[in-house]
């Protein structure tokens, strides 16, 4: 048995190919997709030169993770044409990708969690025969990752490391079978600024090694910060090519969506005196019996949004739950407008004004078997005018749902429309729409934009903005920071179960958000 | 609001490709069996429709299938697998059984309601305990429903055997004493018009359940609760519904629904209560409510084909001399079709998890 | 969820298809001309593999079906509900003739038989009987009654010999029977049987025992390690399915059994000695003959030693000559006449 690698110049067809031709990398052209009536690709081109990093954005559904779908052999196209290097290809399923040296790192990792680092590495590839030499594969490994400049432990098991390392390993992966093109899909969304910020510290290494990258994303901060150039995808159709650094992220937001975007609603007016929410002392266990909060104190007034920023899983939504009364707290209080509800179920916190836009619209929000006006009373079934004398009236809750779908442009604005057929950001209109339609003193809104396309997006911080207008109070949870930096009138910092800082938003700089979300209060101070 | 119409409607296909194939499937065990499949299902087509005696003998075999098939599908609808009818079914003709013996002297106007209350009152209970050790202890409703069907069984078999119900004179197997007079549901065709028929006032209940368990769910507030705990329970907790007394409400009404069926039976057809009573409808009626969709046209259609099978399988062994065992075969291959198609949505949600790229459009 | 959604279907997919009930042969059907004639049987909530009466009354219509070129047909009861609606489902698609194996058919088949009068009815062991309990002779029912004491006399002499001599295991001069409900047909056996003993052996022990039950073994069972427990070493059994219970625990004890309605030899070789036989098949063979000749009669038919209606069955070898030859002589004077064996019970 020998675990010797093959030079790499056997492996991939990239490395073969004559260079002297100087065609590009890669090259997609006429690319056509149609699932039933669905047209999602319409002749799409996409070109890659070889050592750069190329972004491909979009909004959801504008065709990006289907023509990679295609480039990756998941999809077959119904036309166009793929070329390596000017030379054609046909790429039958990911083996036929592999083979050509295109790499993938999934948005959701593909790793096996009590195996290895290195088991995982070599995971699936055919060298080696059947029997494993770990010195070997830990040796192969450890040439990657000090060619590569990437730090993990060989030895680790998956499941003891964090997320921004089984990402790691996942890139090793790739890089383990040889890929020259790696695509990377989404590749932030589940990171810490700071993971961040190494991640693009390896992808730039990549790039200096002579990798080829496309990154996929809809985040133009990241866009701007790390690729090269950028193709813009709309409708399934291309939108733009642009070199990033002859352009701006404005530009680059016009080629998604088509149009020019609204300037996020100014804060004219200021937050109100009357507090609305307090929470003193507040503990909670998570559902593995974990502390979850440990003593967290906060306000929010009338007319205030408050941000929580933190890594996800420092209590955050523990926080959520348990003022809507869906946890048990088992120390502290929750004021609301100076009455404890702090051991109210639900129903009862929500029967003094408390809205609600959970973290998960799918298996919290909403139900997505029922349709969009059965969606719009949950929680409201039980009472006029959608009971009348113990008895539903379909006929008012189809008004009714007819009647929020046109308010907050739920497309199709058809009530009728089963929730879970609905774009995610209609979704989220159809969540935003039961709660903040009865006029909330306190709306607990957690990750309302997770997910979401610009314009979805934009939509939500307009509807919170004006809610905070009514003056209602809002605690936003969020871990996108540039969400919490522009809309929050304060930042408080969640880590391991506490509040380590509130800060005004004027003097919240990513720098010292970043710091005090990795729980280096000090350092931040 | 879903109409359950537009319900039957969206999905017929499945229930109708599934008892095709049922059907394909027991044609070649009858042509393995030697005979000739044709003549062997119009045999069971004529069996089970051939003359209005017929008709109204799968009527009979219908009625307890709707209702069972109710209680399985109204569990279905708030998210939990009853498979408990059949001994909620028991529960609820033992409960009738022992009151229309017990007061049997009393008038009609006073036993009757106290014999449907009894069978309908004991089968709530019943299925109101599965659902109260699910919502307060967390024990999944699949295993106490299976452990309370053996339960059921047993304490059946003591009551009637050698315990307070047994009949001094009960022929042949344990058996109860006969219901009073004033219990028993008329036979609702005149005797002229088809000999000997059995068919009972039982009908017009049966068909009031459907009603009820159309306007429970789709017309009540607690119905729409009851299905947005069944289709999100999360989702519906977060609103202010609290997914374990729905739990404990859904089991009960399941439990109701059966238990009725039960109580049909008595003072329908057998008049008193027996070991071996029910002929496994709350196993069938699993199958009747997957198979009409968990809809209340559906259940009734499907109650109409198992019952048409029950009835008809037996003139089908008798004329054509294919075992009525047939019938379970074409029961079991139905079912068999349904789980798979379940199996495939489920491998299919299961791959929209870590698909490699996020979801196209 | 969805995964114990996937497994509860698998259990109902199972019990769905085990909860079918017993298993039956099927009625073959002839070349069935366009007049043949059509006889159905429905058999008593014991099933056509009763290795009993239900068996025997199935192999009739088979020997007539093949005989006289009729059209049979047979429908198994499950419970007893079932009876009314069985035979109801034979007379409305004009069957000649409807045959209810058993007495506890007898309200069954007076409430079909008197709906419709055009069709002819025969009950096994018993005669029509109303509402309220009272047997009448209907003029389009026959009566099939049998001579069950002389059948139990033969073998009651065969155990009275063995328990008298002492004969192999039989070592305690106690033997003992079991019915399975005290009904006039199952007790004629057994007064039969004890009226044998009473005269060949005055001093042996007799046990008598109901099992309550036509269908379940396990009772049967019971009672009979009961009997077994007081000696008794010679079961004879009248108790259909529940009776081969009884035999089970002569076995099981190594003691002997008999058997009953059909001859039961094979049901446990070694163990039963004999069988005391009532023709049923003979019975559903002649009346399907005497439909199919004009020659139907209603009202009672008696089955007996002089017509062969009854007997007893093959012996085992630990039966010694002597009991043989004194069971051929009691069969004997039967038929003349000399020996009218009781049909009320000496033990209860």
């Amino acid at each position: 048995m020998t675990l010797e690698p093959r030079p790499e110049r056997e492996r991939g067809a990239l490395a073969t190919a004559v260079a002297a031709e100087k065609a590009p990398l890669l090259e997609m052209r006429g690319i056509e997709k149609r699932f039933g009536d669905l047209h999602a690709l319409r002749g799409v081109d996409l070109t890659v030169r070889e050592g750069e990093i190329h972004a491909l954005v979009g909004e959801n559904g504008a065709g990006k993770s289907t023509l990679m779908n295609v480039l990756y052999g998941l999809y077959r196209p119904d036309a166009g044409a793929i070329r390596i290097r000017g030379r054609e290809v046909r790429i039958g399923g990911p083996r036929d990708a592999i083979a050509l040296g295109i790499g993938m790192i999934h948005q959701h990792f593909m790793l096996v969690p009590p195996l290895s680092v290195a088991e995982n590495v070599v995971l699936g590839d055919e060298r080696g025969g059947p029997l494993l030499d770990h010195a070997a594969i830990e040796r192969r490994v450890h040439e990657l990752e000090a060619r590569f400049h990437i730090e993990v432990d060989v030895a680790a098991r998956i499941e003891d490391i964090p997320l921004g390392l089984q990402q790691r390993v996942e890139i090793l992966k790739v890089l383990y079978r040889g890929s020259e093109l790696l695509i990377f899909d989404e590749p932030t969304a589940v990171l810490t600024p700071l993971e961040v910020d190494e991640l693009f510290g390896i992808v730039r290494t990549l790039r200096d090694e002579g990798k080829t990258l496309i990154l996929i994303t809809h985040k133009l901060r990241e866009v701007m910060a790390v690729t090269d150039r950028i193709t813009v995808l709309r409708a399934g159709r291309n939108a733009g090519e642009l070199v990033t650094k002859n352009t701006n992220p404005s530009e680059i937001a016009r080629a998604m969506v088509g149009r020019e975007l609204h300037d996020i609603m100014e804060r004219t007016t200021p937050p109100g005196n009357e507090v609305i929410l307090a929470v003193r002392g507040l503990e909670a266990r998570s559902d593995r019996g974990a502390a979850a909060l440990q003593g967290v104190d906060f306000e929010v007034r009338a007319g205030e949004i408050l941000g929580i920023a933190g890594v996800g899983g420092n209590g955050q939504s523990e926080l959520a739950q348990t003022i809507l009364g869906l946890r048990e707290p088992t120390a502290g209080s929750i004021l609301i407008g100076g009455v404890d509800i702090s051991r109210d179920d639900p129903k009862r916190t929500r029967a003094r004004g408390v809205a609600y836009v959970p973290e998960d619209r799918h298996l919290e929000g909403l139900v997505l078997a029922f349709t969009v006006a059965d969606d719009f009373i949950l929680g409201k079934q039980d009472r006029p005018p959608y009971a009348v004398h113990g008895a539903l009236d379909p006929a008012a809750i189809l008004r009714a749902g007819g009647r929020l779908a046109a308010e907050y442009d739920v497309r199709p604005p058809n009530p009728r429309a089963i929730v879970g057929n609905l774009s995610g950001g209609n979704q989220q209109k159809v969540v935003l729409g039961r709660e903040l339609s009865e006029q909330p003193k306190l709306i607990v809104v957690s990750q309302p934009t997770r997910g979401l396309d610009i314009a979805a997006t934009e939509y939500v911080h307009e509807r919170l903005l004006e809610q905070r207008a009514h003056g209602a109070a809002i605690l936003l949870i969020s871990s996108e920071l540039d969400e919490i930096r522009a809309l929050s009138d304060r930042i408080a910092v969640m880590f391991e179960g506490r509040i380590v800082a509130t800060l005004d938003a004027s003097a919240a700089t990513e720098e010292r958000l970043g710091l005090l979300m990795a729980g280096q209060a000090d350092a931040a101070a | 609001m879903r109409q359950p119409t537009a319900q039957w409607a969206t999905g017929p296909a499945v229930p109708v490709v599934s008892v095709v194939v049922a059907l394909a499937i027991g044609a070649l065990f009858v042509l393995a069996s030697g005979h000739d499949p044709i003549s062997a299902y119009v045999d069971l087509f004529r069996g089970a429709f051939g003359s209005p005696y017929d008709i109204t003998e799968t009527l009979i075999q219908t009625i307890p299938l709707v209702l069972a098939g109710l209680a399985v599908a109204v569990a279905f609808r708030s998210g939990l697998f009853n498979i408990g009818a059949e001994s909620q079914l028991l529960v609820g003709a033992v409960a009738a059984g022992a009151v229309g013996a017990r007061f049997g002297s009393l008038p009609g106007p006073l036993l009757f309601p106290m014999v449907l209350l009894a069978g309908i009152g004991a089968g709530a209970v019943w299925g109101g305990i599965a659902g109260y050790l699910k919502a307060a202890r967390g024990v999944n409703e699949v295993i106490t429903t299976i452990m309370q069907n053996y339960i059921v069984v047993f304490v059946m078999h003591w009551l009637l055997q050698n315990g307070p119900m047994t009949a001094p004179n009960a022929l042949g197997t344990p058996a109860s004493a006969p219901i009073g007079d004033g219990a028993v549901l008329p036979v609702i065709i005149p005797n002229e018009l088809v000999p000997l028929t059995r068919l009972h006032a039982g009908l017009f209940l049966a068909v009031a359940a459907v009603v009820v368990f159309w306007f429970l769910l789709w017309r009540t507030p607690l119905g729409y609760e009851l299905r947005a705990v069944g289709l999100g329970a999360r989702a519906a907790a977060q609103a202010g519904i609290d997914p374990r007394s729905r739990t404990v409400i859904a089991m009960a009404i399941a439990g109701g629904f059966a238990g009725l069926a039960g109580m049909i039976q008595v003072s329908g057809v057998f008049h008193r209560v027996f070991d071996g009573f029910s002929s496994g409808y709350g196993f069938d009626a699993i199958a009747v409510a997957l198979l009409g969709k968990n809809s209340p046209i559906g259940i009734v259609l499907a109650a109409l084909l198992f019952g048409g099978f029950a009835r008809g399988g037996t003139i089908m062994q008798a004329n054509a001399g294919v075992s009525s065992q047939l019938v379970s075969v074409i029961e079991a291959t139905v079912l068999f079709v349904i789980a798979a198609e379940l199996i495939v949505r489920l491998l299919a949600a299961r791959r929209r998890g870590p698909k490699p790229l996020e979801a196209i459009a | 969820m969805k995964r114990v959604l996937a497994l509860g279907l698998l259990a109902a997919t199972i019990v769905a298809a085990c909860g079918g009930g017993s298993s039956g042969t099927g009625g073959g059907s002839p070349a069935a001309s366009a007049k043949a004639i059509k006889i159905g049987l429905v058999t008593d909530v014991g099933g056509l593999n009763d290795k009993s009466f239900n068996q025997a009354a199935n192999t009739g219509r088979l020997n007539a079906e093949k005989d006289f070129s009729l059209q049979t047909s047979v429908i198994e009861s499950k419970k007893q509900e079932d009876y009314v609606p069985n035979l109801t489902t034979f007379a409305q698609q004009n069957y000649d003739l409807v045959i209810a194996v058993g007495f506890l058919m007898q309200n069954a088949a007076w409430k079909v038989a008197t709906q419709f009068p055009n069709v002819k009815f025969a009950i096994i062991d018993g005669a029509p009987a109303n509402d309220k309990g009272d047997t009448a002779n209907l003029p389009n029912v026959a009566n099939l009654f049998f001579k069950e004491q002389e059948a139990g006399y033969l073998v009651g002499v065969i155990a009275a010999t063995m328990a008298k001599n002492k004969v192999g295991k039989a070592t305690h001069n106690t033997v003992c029977s079991m019915g399975g409900i005290p009904i006039p047909p199952v007790d004629r056996y057994i007064a039969g049987y004890q009226d044998a003993i009473k005269t060949i052996s005055p001093t042996t022990t007799i046990l008598n025992g109901y099992s309550n039950d036509f269908v379940d073994q396990q009772k049967g069972k019971e009672v009979g390690l009961n009997h077994i427990s007081k000696n008794c070493d010679i079961l004879f059994q009248v108790a259909g399915g529940s009776g081969l219970g009884y035999i089970a625990a002569a076995k099981e004890k190594g003691v002997y059994g008999i058997g009953v309605d059909v001859d039961q030899i094979d049901v446990a070789p070694g163990t039963v000695i004999t069988s005391a036989i009532k023709r049923v098949d003979k019975a559903v063979y002649d009346t399907s003959k005497a439909v199919k000749d004009g020659s139907f009669k209603a009202g009672d038919n008696s089955f007996n030693a002089t017509n062969d209606g009854i007997g007893y069955g093959k012996l085992d070898s630990v039966v010694p000559a002597d009991a043989k030859a004194a069971a051929d002589k009691a069969l004997a004077d039967i038929k003349s006449g000399a020996i009218k064996p009781k049909t009320d019970l000496t033990v209860k």
